[in-house]
């Protein structure tokens, strides 16, 4: 209503009634406020900060304790038996079978997590994007093209085709012709583009229809000039929101992909492999660390995210009615 | 005891992030009262904003969204606010039934409109199922309907607007209602169509003895049919009485404005532009645009309907021409064709001596740029016709940088044709939510303009409009004109608003071109048949109009 207070002497006239605003709808600045202050939002950012901090402390925490992400300290970890200790000597949560430190392999697994899952994620935007704007815009045979393709990905079944891609990385020696952390960012992104393609599409053939574009084009405008400066801006926002709402669902693929072995490998601390570890020796039962440092860090991960891309949709998305 | 009431009621919206107690928001609607007696019709008037959707949506429970209301509404009677949902139920529909805007939005489009018509009569009475169909076919019959039986079985879609608003006001007047509340019933159709539902509300009212509320922004439509009327401004009631107090003399000066508008807008445009333009195209040996023969189809699928066929006219320099027609006569595809958005069919069309690309080898024809530049567009939705991610600069701005102009220069011009179009520079910042219908409309002006183009096509520019600002907006474009020498292909389904702004009228029937002539030649001594029933429907303001009721 502040827009209403602020309007000039001009009379403030549109035409027939067209009702009482959505309150959701109100101005930027006053959604923003209300989103900040929402206790879900404030709960979602505490658990995404706290995962970051965990993330970037990593290093120092390695530094602090003396303990790095893959070395092995079997005398001071490990039991006359063999097994694993789950706290005291120095190591926080314990030591897995091969004596290196829960703690700081949890916190290394959140540096893997974000950074896979956030590459995987704005690369399936970007291309996503890019697909809808020109499947959207252009239309006719592209448009059935591309549509075509987009739904040939989503027939794809997601582990099937992850474990197919990984045997093709195997080079002559039995050794990764490349990184897997890039073959897992590209099997994620692969499965997960087609949705912000879908999304940008149908806002596309939407906008395309506004009298905005009809003006662009009688201006003389390009068909690159409308795509980029009239009609991006406009799906912008919400092919951002859905990269939140992607986000933790392309942080469990990893960790499945990992879990399933095809992911990140050992040693390399990625929660996915750790839980694999844990579950495989069955040695959790010992030392429940194993298997719990990088479950409830997987949880409060996608519970900070979620919540945090919840909310950012009943907020701003146009495209969602709100609650 | 009234029929229904308003008694100091006041209505505000609340934020929903904030408890309700912590709130003392604005009243959107502040201590509003007045009353309708059995059989009478009264009207509210106001523009929007003013609150009068608003106070009968809250008044009857239908308003979505947080708020808050206070004082008494009542029905017979009774407290509608305080009355239990089931309560209110058994009211809504049975004893009150509602007409609103858009037909379209407010008939499921899934469900033939008989069936939406039965499940009404279903819902509140006990009647048999073929005593149903037989009531459905009657109040087919009675909202004038022709062929009850076969159109009962179309879906809204197949129906036209004027028919769909019909087909709403048999729903709620199937279980014969004590009150309708018709909100802008007859905004979105044609003034011959608007005639029609006008008539068909009086008809009703007479033979039923229904009272009616209606809503309009519109004084000339509703002293049409209204017994009193009632003026809203910013939620407060300026001024009430019989009708013939209001609309003819009224007290209130914001009344008087908005009566002043009215009238201002069916006074047909006699004077000349400039003593050197002789008007007319005789006088000119080669006119701006020449178009001969247009014709444009339509396909979809393996049908085809033509929107226009062998279309002839011109439009002179400067020259401000009016293409009249009700919805369905093609004039927008005349607008859209000459700007260059689409192709034509067939036919010559020729600006400034460049021939348009008949062949269709791409989406959008292909123009050179000089022509491009020498005809813009200004288009009839301002929620549509402005990129909502742009400010109002970037937006006027938009053509100049798609042809290519330095950062300075732009700035320049668009100072200049914002100055022109009266659009102050603390808009210029504004994001397209933070205006208003009129000021989006002059933003889009000063777009069109940016150019400099020679001929403008502005496709019901004022249709989405207030009275008031639609008097603005004509005058803005008669004062471009003057200093510019800019011509406008002036289209519009609103035979008074043409009047008030074209010096040459072409008038399309659903058959083709009817009448071509000056608009003072149109108006008083009209050659077709048609245009004198398109004459007819005009609500008009007159003393003597409104006595012979």
């Amino acid at each position: 209503m502040t827009v209403l207070a602020r309007r000039d002497s001009i009379p403030k006239l549109t035409g027939p009634d067209r009702g009482p605003k959505d309150p959701a709808s109100g101005t930027a600045a006053a959604r923003r406020r209300a989103f900040f202050r929402d206790p879900a939002t404030i709960a979602g950012l505490a658990l995404i900060g706290l995962v970051l901090l965990g993330a970037i402390a990593a290093p120092l925490v390695a530094a602090i304790v003396g303990h790095g992400p893959i070395e092995q300290f079997p005398d001071e970890s490990l039991s006359d038996t063999g097994l694993p200790i789950s706290g005291g000597n120095g190591f926080l949560l314990g030591a897995d079978d091969s004596g290196r430190d829960v703690f700081v392999r949890t916190l290394y697994g959140a540096q893997v997590s974000l950074f896979i899952g956030i590459v995987s994620t704005t690369i399936a935007l970007v291309v996503g994007t890019a697909v809808g704007l020109i499947a959207g815009f252009v239309g006719g045979r592209t448009d059935n093209t591309l549509s075509a393709f987009t739904d040939i990905a989503l027939a794809f079944p997601f582990l099937i085709t992850a474990l197919s891609v990984v045997t093709l990385n195997r080079g002559p020696q039995g050794d990764d012709v490349i990184d897997p952390a890039w073959v897992v960012i590209g099997i994620v992104a692969l499965f997960s583009w087609t949705y912000f393609a879908r999304l940008v599409r149908g806002l596309v053939i939407e906008i395309k229809q506004r009298s905005f574009i009809h003006a662009a084009i009688g201006s003389g405008a390009g068909r690159t000039r409308i795509i980029l400066t009239e009609i991006l801006p406009n799906v912008l926002p919400a092919a951002i929101i859905y990269w939140a709402v992607q986000l933790p669902a392309n942080i469990i693929g990893e960790a499945s992909l990992s879990f399933l072995g095809v992911g990140i490998k050992a040693p390399t601390p990625s929660w996915g492999t750790m839980i694999a570890n844990a579950q495989q020796t069955g040695l959790y039962q010992y030392q429940p660390w194993l298997l719990l440092a990088p479950a409830i860090s997987l949880f409060i991960t996608i519970l900070g995210f979620n919540l945090v891309s919840t909310q950012l949709r009943r907020r701003f998305d146009p495209t969602s009615t709100g609650k | 005891m009234p029929l229904f009431e308003l008694d100091a009621f006041s209505v505000s919206f609340l934020d929903p992030d904030q408890p309700e107690r912590h709130q003392t928001p604005a009243r959107t609607v502040d201590s509003l009262s007045y009353a309708v007696d059995e059989g009478e019709t009264l009207a509210i008037v106001g523009e929007s904003g003013s609150g009068k959707s608003v106070s009968l949506l809250a008044a009857t429970g239908l308003l979505n969204g947080d708020h808050r209301t206070e004082g008494a509404v009542r029905f017979r009677g009774h407290d509608l606010l305080a009355a239990t949902p089931k309560q209110r139920r058994g009211i809504l529909g049975k004893e009150i039934g509602f007409v609103f805007q858009d037909p379209q939005s407010n008939l499921h489009p899934f469900k033939p409109v008989g069936r939406q018509i039965e499940e009404v009569i279903a819902e509140h009475t006990a009647l048999k199922p073929a005593a149903r169909r037989a009531r459905v076919l009657e109040l087919l019959g009675e909202v004038g309907i022709q062929d009850a039986a076969q159109k009962a079985q179309h879906y809204p879609g197949h129906l036209s607007g004027g028919q769909r608003q019909r087909v709403m006001i048999a729903i709620a007047i199937a279980l014969n209602p004590a009150l309708i509340i018709a909100d802008e019933p007859t905004t979105a159709l044609d003034v011959s169509v608007q005639a029609g539902i006008l008539g068909l509300l009086g008809r009703l009212q007479r033979e039923h003895g229904t009272a009616i509320v209606f809503v309009s922004h519109d004084l000339a439509v509703v002293s049409r049919i209204a017994d009193a009327i009632v003026v809203l401004k910013d939620g407060r009631l300026v001024e009430s009485g019989p009708r013939d107090e209001v609309a003819l003399a009224p007290r209130e000066p914001y009344t008087r404005a908005l009566l002043e508008a009215s009238r201002a807008r069916i006074r047909p445009r006699v004077r000349p532009i400039r003593a050197t333009d002789a008007g007319p195209a005789e006088a000119e040996p080669k006119p701006l645009l020449g178009v001969r023969g247009l014709t444009k189809h339509y396909r979809r699928g393996s049908r085809v309907t033509p929107a226009v066929t062998g279309l002839d006219f011109t439009v002179g320099a400067g020259e401000i021409v009016g293409i009249v027609g009700e919805s369905g006569s093609g004039k927008s595809t005349v607008g859209k064709v000459i700007a260059g958005l689409q192709f034509a069919d067939s036919g010559e069309i020729l600006l400034d001596g460049h021939a348009y690309p008949t062949k269709v080898s791409t989406q959008v024809p292909h123009l050179p740029a000089e022509v491009r530049r020498s005809v813009q567009l200004v288009f009839q939705d301002p929620y549509a016709s402005l990129n909502p991610r742009r400010t109002v600069f970037q937006s006027i701005a938009a053509p100049l940088e798609a042809n290519g102009w330095s950062k300075s220069s732009m700035r320049e011009r668009v100072a200049e044709v914002a100055r022109r179009t009266v659009v102050g520079d603390e808009l210029l910042n504004r994001y397209p939510v933070a205006l208003s219908g009129g000021q989006k409309q002059r933003v889009a002006i000063a777009r069109a303009l940016a150019l400099g183009p020679r001929l403008v096509v502005a496709d019901e520019p004022l249709a989405a409009l207030d009275v008031t600002t639609q008097v603005e907006i004509i005058e803005l474009i008669l004062s471009l004109q003057q200093s510019l020498h800019t011509a406008f292909l002036f289209i519009s389904h609103d035979l008074g608003v043409v009047a008030a702004i074209a010096q040459r009228v072409i008038v399309l029937g659903p058959n083709g071109v009817e009448e071509i002539g000056e608009t003072e030649q149109v108006f008083t001594a009209p050659r077709s048949a048609y245009t004198r029933t398109l004459l007819d429907a005009i609500p008009r303001l007159d003393e003597a109009e409104v006595s012979t009721r």
